[in-house]
């Protein structure tokens, strides 16, 4: 399998203060790897250095695709409420972005489009992001890492606000993108941690162990 | 009826000029709103419009009173002050609206210093307060390119613009636009509200800069129809607020932008009356 990252002694911090030194290791396609660790012990810092190359202070991390073939979802996503957009517009526009042609895509893309929907947000489609709930934003965010076809996933916490039965439905897309992707989860829950499976990266006194 | 309606417009050449100035504005703004609205800029006009002042003063020195001098002088500064508002906004350390206001107390000191070195006269504050009744032919010439290059940028980046406004952190990781795109935005912003200031004045700019945008977001589904339905009530509302102008003999401005926000406050209350009503969607 491709390789996608490379970390070489390096360190991660904010404003040159070191919080996090990360263990050797090569990353590639194809694996899913969990982070997990307390509270504040450094895993939303370890996904948020691989869109911020600021935050890698010293040592090498090589990554070998490039920023629109990540899909990350932050631990608290921050969109503009006071546009109005439904959720299938949001998934439209957002795929159009990264694919051009925008017009070709609508009809190539309709039938991906509502397959991911279905798992949770088929009665949510016509209805505007500002009114969807914590865990339906989430799923949304989710549908949307996935339509993207990344090479990169970077989701933290991504089902914390998701009920039990569509943290499944979610699973099962991650687990239809993983042969072509590097996943790289932050979970906290001993359930979570379970259903996705995968290897752990554990977290703990300012280091990063395998 | 239409002694109210037609006489007027029949009758005078310059009403049909202002409200046909304020229809084009309006045209115009209707992008610009939707972008100051949902990024939460409303007051940048206002912070524009007086730092605007050196170019303006520099110009009238330099060319005497004319109107297009006058205009270059205050669309590009207020082209650097965006620019330069972008550029400290980038480094993460200030927030947007810190960064010009930062920016429009400088200008605006170095005009007033400018300005009290030279002999002003009140066409620079023409430029800066405006007055509709009094719009010639350039400028409505130039409101129209202004506006219609607007619309044709936002139509043609139309999924590129509206990503941007609803999760820009999404577009800043897939799509980093080029300077060459920001510095053609800055310069279009600046522009409409450039031609805003010569024809309604700064603070009445802000007014129909805004008030529409407000409405078509309360209605509007999605960032397309919001910019048309902004322009729709934009348009009714100038030519209403001219003829009311005109019947009550009051200044143009103001009139427009009093009906606009009557209109936005009328929109509410029945939005409310439904919020409260017996169709709320608790789901």
């Amino acid at each position: 399998m491709t390789e996608i990252l490379r970390d070489h002694g390096a360190k991660l911090g904010y404003d040159r203060r070191k919080v996090l030194s990360i263990s050797d290791h090569i990353y590639r396609s194809g694996e899913r790897w969990v982070l997990i660790g307390a509270n504040g012990a450094g895993k939303s810092t370890f996904l948020r250095s691989l869109l911020e190359p600021d935050l890698v202070l010293g040592g090498e991390r090589r990554l070998s695709i490039p920023a629109h073939e990540i899909a990350s979802i932050p631990q608290s996503p921050r969109f503009s409420h006071q546009m109005p957009c439904s959720v299938e517009d949001f998934l439209i526009a957002s795929l159009s972005l990264v694919l051009p042609h925008a017009r070709a895509l609508e009809t190539d893309r309709e039938e991906e489009i509502s397959r991911v929907l279905r798992a949770g947000l088929w009665e949510q489609r016509m209805k505007m992001i500002s009114a969807l709930s914590g865990g339906q934003v989430q799923r949304l965010l989710l549908a949307r890492a996935i339509l993207l076809k990344a090479k990169l996933y970077l989701l933290d916490e991504p089902f914390s606000a998701v009920q039990g039965s569509a943290k499944r439905e979610l699973i099962e897309l991650l687990d239809e993108v993983l042969p072509g992707s590097l996943q790289i989860l932050a979970l906290h829950e001993a359930a979570e941690i379970e259903a996705v499976g995968g290897s752990l990266i554990r977290i703990q006194d300012g280091k990063t162990g395998h | 009826m239409g002694s109210f309606f037609l006489e007027p417009f029949l009758e005078f050449e310059f009403l049909r000029r202002a409200a046909l100035e304020a229809v084009i504005l309006g045209f115009g703004f209707s992008v610009v709103g939707l972008v100051l609205v949902t990024r939460r800029l409303s007051l940048i006009g206002d912070t524009l419009s007086h730092a605007m002042l050196p170019g303006v003063v520099l110009a009238f020195t330099v060319f005497g009173p004319h109107l297009l001098a006058l205009f270059f002088g205050g669309w590009i500064t207020g082209f650097l002050l965006l620019v330069l508002a972008w550029a400290l906004f980038r480094t993460r350390r200030v927030e947007a609206d810190a960064a010009l206001a930062l920016f429009a107390v400088f200008s605006v000191s170095v005009g007033i210093l400018i300005a009290s070195r030279t002999r002003t006269t009140t066409e620079i504050l023409h430029l800066l307060f405006g007055n509709i009744l009094a719009v010639d032919r350039t400028l409505l010439m130039l409101s129209a390119v202004v506006a219609g290059l607007t619309w044709i940028l936002f139509l043609w980046h139309y999924r590129a613009v509206f990503m941007a406004l609803v999760d820009p952190a999404f577009f800043q990781q897939m799509k980093r636009p080029s300077y060459f795109f920001i510095l053609g935005l800055c310069a279009l912003f600046a522009a409409n509200l450039t031609v805003g200031f010569a024809s309604l004045g700064a603070m009445m700019t802000v007014g129909l800069l805004i008030v529409p945008s407000l409405v078509g977001r309360s209605l509007g589904k999605s960032p397309l129809q919001m910019a048309l339905i902004a322009f729709a009530f934009s348009a009714v509302i100038s030519v209403l607020g001219v003829l009311v102008s005109f019947h009550l003999a009051v200044p143009s401005g103001p009139a427009i932008v009093c009906l606009a926000c009557a209109g936005l406050a009328l929109i509410q209350v029945f939005r409310f009356r439904r919020f409260f009503g017996p169709e709320v969607d608790l789901s």
